[in-house]
């Protein structure tokens, strides 16, 4: 019964990851993404080449992708669907903003660019717990954020995060490098938990 | 209570990694959860190991293959 719960919340954070990436940038960065993307939907291995040369010499190219943006409607109806939820997200930018537009159009553009995917699904026992430990993470990857994207969502008490990146080695050194910092995030939590049951007991010795 | 990765390659092909984290009698859940992380841990080096050597040795085995991927790095 679990996993499709934990199936959902996966998608859900994959959207609102999505969703925060979108919102900081501006209009016309935007469109130049949805025009990318549109490009990325059309374009075979090998016609993606003359593609990409093309695009910075002929305004002509660019013209063709704006105009097969309006298939591209569908997007916005998504991006306010999962706005509620984007508010537990967290994301670490990438510094080339041209690989965030894969993620919009699911495996088929991860597939066609080459980027690699990892997730991780973590079920703490409240969503306080799933909480403290995304906020602690977060601050602990932003400095891998330049080679490797990662995207950090708390659903409840469930924590989820996603990896993206077109090489294997950065990814498990990445990945390493998260489960090392999460075991000790939970060992902190037993912690406070513990100080906390100290702190009640000498509460209640005192009123007795 | 259950720790899960997946990855998803060039092909698009989602492979999954599980650890169960039941908390047996009177166990911590959190501490049952600290030893799933550490089995996952040894499943990611499994895996991406495994991963990063096939990648070498397709590399390796493909020279041409290799120079065309160059190309197509340059167009």
């Amino acid at each position: 019964m679990q996993d499709p719960v934990e199936g959902l919340d996966g998608r859900a954070g994959l959207a609102e990851g999505e969703d925060s990436q979108l919102r900081p940038q501006a209009p016309d960065a935007q469109a130049s993404s949805q025009n990318s993307a549109t490009e990325g939907d059309h374009g075979n291995v090998p016609r993606s080449c003359p593609q990409d040369s093309g695009r910075p010499a002929a305004p002509g190219t660019l013209a063709t992708p704006g105009s097969q943006a309006a298939p591209g409607s569908p997007s916005p109806g998504n991006t306010v669907g999962s706005g509620a939820a984007a508010e537990e997200a967290a994301v670490i930018p990438h510094s080339e903003q041209a690989t965030l537009v894969p993620g919009r159009n699911g495996d088929t553009a991860s597939t066609r660019n080459r980027h690699l995917e990892f997730s991780v699904t973590v079920p703490f026992r409240t969503a306080m717990e799933a909480g403290m430990a995304r906020r602690s993470l977060v601050a602990n990857a932003r400095p891998q954020q330049v080679m490797v994207q990662q995207e950090f969502t708390a659903n409840d008490s469930i924590l989820a995060v996603r990896w993206t990146t077109d090489d294997p080695v950065l990814f498990r050194i990445s990945i390493n490098t998260f489960l090392d910092q999460l075991s000790l995030v939970m060992r902190n939590i037993q912690r406070l938990e513990f100080v906390a049951v100290v702190k009640r007991g000498r509460g209640r010795s005192r009123e007795s | 209570m259950e720790l899960s990765g997946e990855y998803v390659g060039c092909d698009g092909e989602p492979q999954r990694l599980r650890v169960s984290c039941e908390a047996s009698g009177d166990a911590d859940p959190l501490q049952s959860l600290s030893a799933g992380v550490v089995r996952m841990k040894e499943l990611v080096a499994e895996f991406f190991g495994t991963l990063v050597e096939q990648d070498a040795q397709g590399l390796a085995e493909d020279p041409d293959d290799a120079l065309d991927g160059s190309r197509t790095s340059a167009c």
